[in-house]
């Protein structure tokens, strides 16, 4: 589990083995046209475009717009992903870009607040605690729930992080971190 | 319960699959739809207006040597006059002046030899 400190910001960046470079080969496939790369492509990142998109839009409606504008663009210009050093992070980039668009489009909140996160099926006592924690998560600013994912969920170092938002590696340990306390305040937890 | 258990109590929604159906579809059709053409402009990314406008310019080997033969010959050129401004342009006050009686036809001089005739009578009259 990640420190909550700044003293931790980078721990050494590590890509999820196998699956970079399984997205760059799916890449340079879809880079020559080839349509059975655009299957392995969803398969390999659709669900981190996704819940990044959810949770920095708030909006299951935002987020599917856009991931669909994701892979529209994909489609017209893979080159540019397909010869990205880091293909997931360059792709994380696109979708954090699409989300914002997103969230720009709508400018107020969606009415009802959706669900962050889901409990396992037939988890009845969890589903509740997941109902829970999507509350509090939508409590959070939009730039801090999006930090708070990538840490957590797409297990990204704050420099990656950084580089997936456009703001420094401080300003990202900095959401982080406030991220945190505020959500130990609304728990009620006392530092 | 620490803050950080939080995010232990569920999982991030997957994508749904009817948007994988949805984005599969339209993204097949982009696919297709990409023309031959945009081979070169893929590989020279999504550039604003102008880039698109200069880039065709550098890419002709043509055009590249006309940029240097141009370049290279105002170069020359500024050179060259800066270099001796009054040989190549005497001031025109000068030319219109009278010469001194020296025996010699003014028809049969150049404007420069002329100007030199002139300073030489002004420094050393006769």
């Amino acid at each position: 589990m990640p420190s909550e400190g700044l003293a931790a910001v980078d721990p050494p960046e590590s890509p999820p083995a196998g699956s970079q470079s399984d997205l760059t080969v799916a890449l340079s496939g879809l880079a020559r046209g080839d349509v059975a790369s655009l299957h392995q492509v969803w398969a390999l990142c659709a669900d981190d475009l996704y819940g990044l998109a959810l949770w920095a839009t708030g909006s299951r409606a935002d987020a599917e717009d856009a991931v669909q504008d994701v892979f529209l663009r994909l489609a017209r210009k893979p080159d540019g992903a397909a010869q990205a050093r880091n293909p997931r992070a360059y792709l994380l980039t696109m979708a954090h870009r699409a989300a914002v668009d997103q969230r720009r489009k709508r400018r107020e909140s969606p009415l009802e607040p959706q669900m962050l996160l889901v409990a396992p099926p037939h988890d009845v006592a969890g589903s509740a605690d997941a109902e829970r924690a999507s509350r509090l998560l939508h409590e959070l600013p939009a730039p801090q729930r999006e930090v708070v994912f990538l840490k957590h969920f797409a297990e990204m170092t704050f420099r990656e992080i950084g580089r997936v938002t456009g703001v420094p590696t401080f300003t990202a340990a900095a959401r982080y971190r406030l991220a945190l306390r505020r959500l130990r305040r609304q728990m009620g937890i006392t530092p | 319960m620490n803050a950080e258990d939080l995010f232990r109590k569920g999982r991030v929604p997957p994508a749904p699959e009817a948007l994988r159906r949805l984005v599969m579809d339209t993204a097949r059709l982009a696919l297709a739809a990409r023309p031959d053409d945009d081979e070169d402009e893929a590989v020279r990314g999504d550039c604003g207006p102008l880039q698109r406008l200069v880039d065709p310019v550098w890419e002709s080997r043509g055009a590249r040597l006309g940029w240097a033969v141009l370049c290279a010959a105002l170069i020359a050129g500024h050179a060259a006059l800066s270099r001796h401004p009054e040989e190549a342009m005497p001031p025109a006050a000068v030319v219109q002046e009278p010469l001194p009686d020296l025996g010699i036809d003014p028809d049969a001089l150049s404007v420069v030899q002329r100007a030199q005739l002139w300073r030489a009578a002004e420094r050393d009259p006769l």
